[in-house]
């Protein structure tokens, strides 16, 4: 203040009155039009819905963190596949996941047959005709051996250094392929691999006029297939749409839309459904089952190949060549405590497949609850109690990994009980997949014990190869020092063996070998917790991790009681 | 005013280049392969090895960033190998987002703030002070994220009012309103209990100055009176002001991710769990040019309000 006792120089009276004036107008406006939206959004914001067993929009929330990238294959894992790879694409083969009376098996798509040659090299498919990409490009062998060299072949023009890398394991037995005429194409494998078909379920293949136009890089804005949807509107981290392909070889989808939302929260995709902003949300949280229940929505849970089953390092001691202490820890394990945390979405693994599945071995009794038991192999083993402290990595998060952190506080309970003190290494997600990348032989994790996995345990033979094998054929290092020759050998040679029983035979064996060994803690089977609003019909849940939409359709847009029930 | 201007950004420079470091050895110490995370865990050696190649992983750190850095100086922001698209289109997409979120949680937080504390002040020691305290102190206390799912289920899950996911923009402008209001509620609540609580110790202060007493000994009205200390007491405000909207024009990950709001936040948690890391360069060296500015757009209101802080300043 001056000294003369008259105010410091600011702004006019008259700036200050405006300011406040338009402060407060501004205020009005936006009060009057976020209110008066809210309401036309919640009175006439819903989408279509189908009638007489069609139509409908369906809106789903994904777990993923994005949108899955439409390119081939896509990417976000599995959920990809199940979202946006399998509604855009088809392979020359794909899954029957439109039933759920056993796991689904390669069938004709784009190949409506295929024959194999003597030596069992080399495969012949003959292509079904008269159909086309979504641009209208006709699918024929060109488009076939395209995409087989955009995916394989390094000096091809437009190869695809990403998508490559991302197939590569599903290309492993791939030599060569050639085109034979318009509708033939013949694919030679480096050894006998009867596996093949499930392998060319992942190959889908993208419209090569698309690919010429717009090239790689620019593929994801304009990402076209033959698939029974058509990408009709993409904006990455936000929403994808997916339109029906009228004219889709396989018919017309019920749904006239599907719509896919990002949302790795389980909290907010619960929102997402009560609110009426999606009809399906993926994982709720368990303990909003109930509430959902009470509210009239659908809860879906089912077997599917589908575990968490840690792995020990089996590099080092404590665990190498200590079969009775792995035996131990899988005994010391209360898998039914464990699954009443999680609220009954997931159930005990005796085995590393579900009760029911191909390969389970029905004449192996499997793991269960027994500390006394598990106390003794401890002994056995050469561990008094309180001598032994593990370090067991585990994911915070991430999609297919369950509910990590309850679970495994309740883990080190259950060990804690036995005597054995295990230290939580929480990690990201991506941080795990790093670690099975590089190996816990590595000095960077060697100090790791026990490794977090959580396998689609059987939804592929071939998948087996990811945990059990002592040397991967794509070259995939060795993560957790697993090396029994018995599961190898019978490993391969279920590979090589074109008789499907005989083949589960050889794959049983290798389960019993793993099994016997405790080669892993066989934990929990997941139930492939989603729910759905009661105006979706004609939902299948198969035992997959992908799932059929051409049968689904949306009625009129009802949805659970607004109660908090 | 604008040698003020030009003298505050150069001097921003070196603080850039700082963050710049510190942002590029914080990621590139995180555990994980960025390789893996692009290729998932069925990658083959040999991919990921072509791949950490194209990313220059195989390079040394050092030359690393000095590489980033070129392309900065040269306006190239980089390409995100994951997202597949250039990280200056990704920034775009994203600012745009949070900047429609930060600016109507500013004007709630900021112009409420400045009204709730001015009444607190002016009436203080009285009920209306001591509710107006509290709504502040709970401001303060209650976690911006479990505020966030507490308003997602009662406003959208149980009562339908608003949406639950999303900006709306992709569908019409008008549609962004009901989407805004709950992660406005939500992400301004900190900014309105801040601005609240500076303005009534501001307001305080102010009413204590001998000016006061010589107006109302000159006999003017309470409202006059009133503008007079709003005026005086409003500077530390607008520092406290600055720092807050740079803070929102930040975007907040756990606000933008609990209700899927595709602006900076989302996108930095997405690419720090991806290993996106030219992603995550990116978005930090932007967030800490934007509160560069709005500090130097703050320093340079408060120099035009008051003359005294432009002569100290000049």
């Amino acid at each position: 203040m001056a000294g003369d006792g008259t105010l410091p120089p600011t702004l006019s009276r008259r700036t200050w009155t405006g300011f406040w004036k338009t402060a407060v107008l501004i205020t009005v406006l936006i009060t009057a039009a976020s209110l008066t939206s809210a309401c036309m959004s919640v009175a006439g914001g819903a989408p279509s819905s189908g009638k007489n067993g069609a139509g409908g929009t369906l809106r789903i929330a994904m777990s993923a963190g994005n949108i899955p990238f439409p390119t081939t294959p896509p990417d976000q894992g599995y959920e990809g596949y199940r979202f946006v790879g399998n509604n855009i694409y088809d392979g020359l083969t794909k899954y029957n996941l439109d039933q759920n009376a056993a796991i689904p098996t390669p069938q004709p798509a784009l190949a409506t047959s295929w024959t194999v040659s003597p030596d069992q090299l080399t495969w012949t498919f003959n292509l079904r005709r008269g159909v086309t990409f979504h641009d209208g490009t006709p699918f024929n062998a060109d488009a076939v051996i395209f995409q087989l060299n955009r995916e394989d072949d390094p000096h091809f023009k437009y190869y695809d250094t990403l998508a490559a890398a991302r197939l590569a394991t599903y290309l492993i037995f791939f030599k060569n392929w050639r085109k034979i005429d318009d509708y033939t194409v013949s694919i030679t494998t480096t050894q006998p691999y009867a596996w093949l078909l499930y392998d060319l379920a992942h190959v889908f293949f993208p419209s090569p006029t698309v690919v010429q136009t717009y090239g790689n890089a620019n593929y994801n804005q304009h990402a076209t297939g033959t698939g029974p949807f058509i990408m009709t509107k993409y904006i990455d981290g936000q929403v994808m749409e997916l339109t029906a392909n009228d004219h889709y070889w396989g018919g017309r989808p019920k749904l006239d839309k599907i719509v896919l939302y990002p949302q790795p929260v389980a909290a907010s995709r619960v929102a997402m459904l009560q609110s009426n902003g999606v009809d399906w949300a993926e994982v709720p949280s368990p303990d909003a089952i109930n509430q959902l229940r009470s509210q009239g929505y659908q809860i879906f849970m089912g077997e599917y190949p589908h575990g968490i089953m840690p792995r020990f390092n089996l590099f080092r001691a404590p665990f190498k060549g200590n079969v009775k202490l792995r035996q131990a820890l899988n005994f010391a394990l209360n898998r039914q405590g464990i699954t009443a945390l999680v609220n009954n979405v997931g159930y005990p693994a005796k085995q590393y497949v579900y009760p029911g599945h191909p390969n389970y071995d029905p004449a192996f009794p499997g793991y269960a609850y027994d500390p006394a038991k598990a106390k003794q192999l401890l002994a056995d083993a050469g561990y008094q109690p309180g001598q032994l402290h593990l370090k067991f990595a585990y994911p915070t998060g991430g999609s297919g990994n369950m509910f990590p952190d309850p679970m495994m506080q309740q883990l080190q309970a259950d060990f804690k009980a036995v005597g054995v003190d295990v230290e939580l290494m929480p990690m990201e997600w991506s941080t795990i997949v790093s670690i099975g990348l590089t190996g816990l032989d590595k000095p960077e994790w060697s100090n790791i014990d026990i490794l977090w996995s959580s396998p689609a345990a059987g939804q592929e033979p071939d998948g087996f190869m990811l945990n059990f094998l002592c040397q991967r054929p794509g070259g995939q290092p060795n993560a957790a020092g697993m090396c029994n020759p018995d599961v190898d050998r019978n490993y391969f040679a279920a590979s090589r063996e074109f008789d499907p029983r005989k083949s589960t035979g050889y794959l049983q064996k290798m389960m019993d070998a793993a099994l016997t060994d405790a080669d892993f803690l066989f934990w929990m089977h997941d139930l492939n917790l989603r729910v759905m609003s009661p105006s979706v019909h004609g939902f299948v849940q198969p035992k997959s991790w992908w799932v059929d939409f051409g049968k689904i359709w949306v009625g009129e847009q009802c949805c659970g009681s607004q109660s908090n029930g | 005013m604008l040698r003020i201007a030009i003298q505050r950004l150069v001097m921003a420079i070196p603080i850039l280049i700082g963050v710049t470091v510190i942002v590029f050895l914080l990621v590139n110490v995180l555990p994980g392969d960025p390789a893996a995370a692009i290729l998932g865990d069925n990658a083959t050696p040999a991919a990921r090895v072509q791949i950490a190649h194209q990313l220059g992983l195989d390079q040394p750190l050092a030359l690393r960033y000095l590489h980033w850095l070129g392309h900065i100086l040269s306006g190239n922001l980089g390409y995100s190998p994951y997202r597949q698209r250039p990280v200056a289109d990704l920034l775009t997409q994203a600012v745009g987002n949070t900047l429609a979120l930060a600016t109507a949680s500013a004007l709630v937080g900021l112009l409420g703030g400045v009204l709730l504390g001015f009444i607190a002040g002016r009436r203080r020691g009285t009920l209306t002070d001591r509710v107006i305290s509290i709504v502040g102190l709970s401001g303060l206390s209650i976690p911006s994220f479990f505020l966030a799912v507490v308003l997602l289920m009662i406003f959208s899950a149980n009562l339908r009012w608003f949406p639950a996911a999303g900006t709306g923009l992709d569908v019409s402008f008008v549609a962004f309103f009901p989407h805004v209001v709950l992660p406005l509620i939500a992400g301004s609540l900190t900014t309105l209990a801040i601005t609240t609580r500076v303005t009534r110790a501001s307001i305080v202060e102010t009413e204590g100055s001998d000016f006061v007493l010589t107006l109302q000994a000159k006999g003017l009205g309470s409202t006059q009176i009133s503008r007079h200390v709003l005026k005086n007491a409003i500077s530390p405000v607008l520092t406290t002001s600055g720092l807050q909207v740079g803070y929102l024009l930040g975007g907040s990950i756990l606000i933008e991710t609990i209700f899927s709001w595709p602006g900076i936040g989302m996108l930095v948690y997405n690419a720090i769990t991806t290993r996106d890391l030219i992603v995550v360069q990116g978005a930090t060296l932007v967030v800490a040019l934007t509160f560069v500015v709005v500090n130097l757009i703050v320093d340079l209101l408060q120099a035009t309000i008051d003359p005294r802080l432009r002569r100290a300043v000049q």
